[in-house]
């Protein structure tokens, strides 16, 4: 399942610091020249398991009720 | 949602919360920016925030953000980074201080606060008047025994609000659901509430599809404790790796009792800002850890519990390696 990590809107623009945003250049660079970098720092509980898969069901049903976003949940999603 | 939200704290929790003592906002760090657009009301006297050091980093940026001002109390790094209750008691007398944020299980220490110590706490905040944010993004992420899940169980009589999502039990980040509940013991969060609606009106766009489809989730609640414990089940033997093979390795840590963190600290001969050291890591060994200072932490780094044990150690020993030729 991919899912879009965002902050909201009003946090970016606050110019609010993060601990990773210090490093977004430098891990932009090492990426530019083929190194593989691990990131141990990522708070993203997908990395272990898929989203519950009872919440995936339900957003699938919620998605066709509602008659939207049922092709892009299904083409980007599941 | 709202109702099915206070169904459940109330069975769980033994609270009376109706569905007008909930909002539901984009993840709990949405709910932050609303708490805090109330909270920190230049009109309003108290406008300082009490903050766990090393805490989550949000806390602090947001809440300078919008004008306010942060008293941190300290996690006792020689305490299983426990929070430091005289310091608690010492700071929340503080005639500025209106709230003060909970924060456990702990980002970024791992730590599991037992409930002798949050019960001291809870009582504290309430002799002295104030109100409790108690954020449980993580409520239900660790394998140890504490004594409590939520700060809705203690100081029955004191205001709360708290908070809860499902970007980590459930692992769903990007869909951006969470939710605060008012337990407004001595009607002091009626203003609160309103600035809250407030910027809520103000801003569009509700995640109604997630909000539909986690409200029927919640009618089975049993499908979201069992993935929690499997998670919880894969978490700890990876928090016993890093707990015994960083100690060895020239690092000082506590074992990590949930919100899959870990907080260490590097043992250098000269004293060396955490930014500099993991930047170095970065780019000679290629690991990318998020520096302490940044959580109000020293010589520290934080570190997920979410990658597989074999990456974890041998990510741990080419930590120690650069530790030894660092030194």
């Amino acid at each position: 399942m991919i899912l879009m990590q965002v902050n909201p809107a009003s946090q970016r623009s606050m110019g609010i610091d993060t601990p990773i945003r210090c490093f977004e250049d430098d891990v932009e660079k090492l990426n530019g020249e083929g190194k593989i970098l691990t990131m141990l720092n990522q708070g993203d509980p997908t990395l272990i398991f898929q989203t519950l898969p009872k919440l995936q069901e339900e957003l699938v049903k919620a998605a066709k009720e509602k008659k939207f976003l049922t092709h892009l949940l299904k083409a980007f999603l599941f | 949602m709202r109702e099915a939200i206070a169904k459940m704290e109330n069975k769980l929790y033994n609270l009376d919360s109706i569905p007008d003592d909930i909002r539901i906002w984009n993840g709990v760090s949405g709910c932050l920016d609303a708490l805090f657009f109330a909270m920190i009301d230049p009109k309003r006297k108290r406008k300082y925030i009490m903050v766990p050091k090393p805490g989550y980093f949000l806390y602090y940026s947001l809440i300078k953000a919008f004008g306010g001002g942060v008293i941190p109390f300290n996690n006792v790094e020689e305490d299983k980074w426990y929070p430091d209750v005289d310091d608690f008691r010492k700071k929340i007398k503080d005639d500025r201080v209106g709230y003060a944020i909970l924060n456990y299980p702990n980002n970024p220490t791992g730590s599991v606060t037992p409930r002798s110590i949050m019960t001291e706490l809870v009582d504290i905040v309430g002799e002295y008047g104030k109100v409790i944010i108690s954020d449980e993004i993580y409520r239900n992420i660790k394998w140890v025994r504490n004594g409590y899940d939520s700060v809705s169980e203690l100081g029955r009589g004191i205001s709360k609000v708290i908070l809860g999502g499902l970007a980590k039990e459930d692992c769903g980040p990007g869909l951006k659901l969470g939710w605060m509940i008012k337990i407004d013991s001595n009607n002091e969060l009626t203003e609160v509430w309103e600035g809250c609606d407030n910027w809520l009106r103000a801003h569009l766009g509700a995640n109604t599809l997630v909000q539909k489809a986690y409200a029927a989730v919640l009618q089975d609640p049993q499908c979201i404790k069992d993935h929690v414990e499997k998670m919880n089940r894969e978490l700890e033997p990876r928090a016993k790796l890093v707990y015994e093979l960083g100690n060895e390795i020239g690092l000082s840590l506590n074992m990590p009792e949930g919100a899959f963190y870990w907080f260490p600290r590097y043992n250098l001969k000269k004293k060396v800002p955490p930014e500099q050291f993991c930047r170095k890591l970065l780019y000679k060994e290629h690991i990318c850890v998020a520096p302490g200072e940044k959580f109000g932490g020293e010589s520290n780094f934080r570190v997920t519990l979410l990658r597989p044990k074999d990456i974890l150690k041998k990510d741990l020993l080419k930590i120690g390696n650069f530790i030894s030729e660092y030194n």
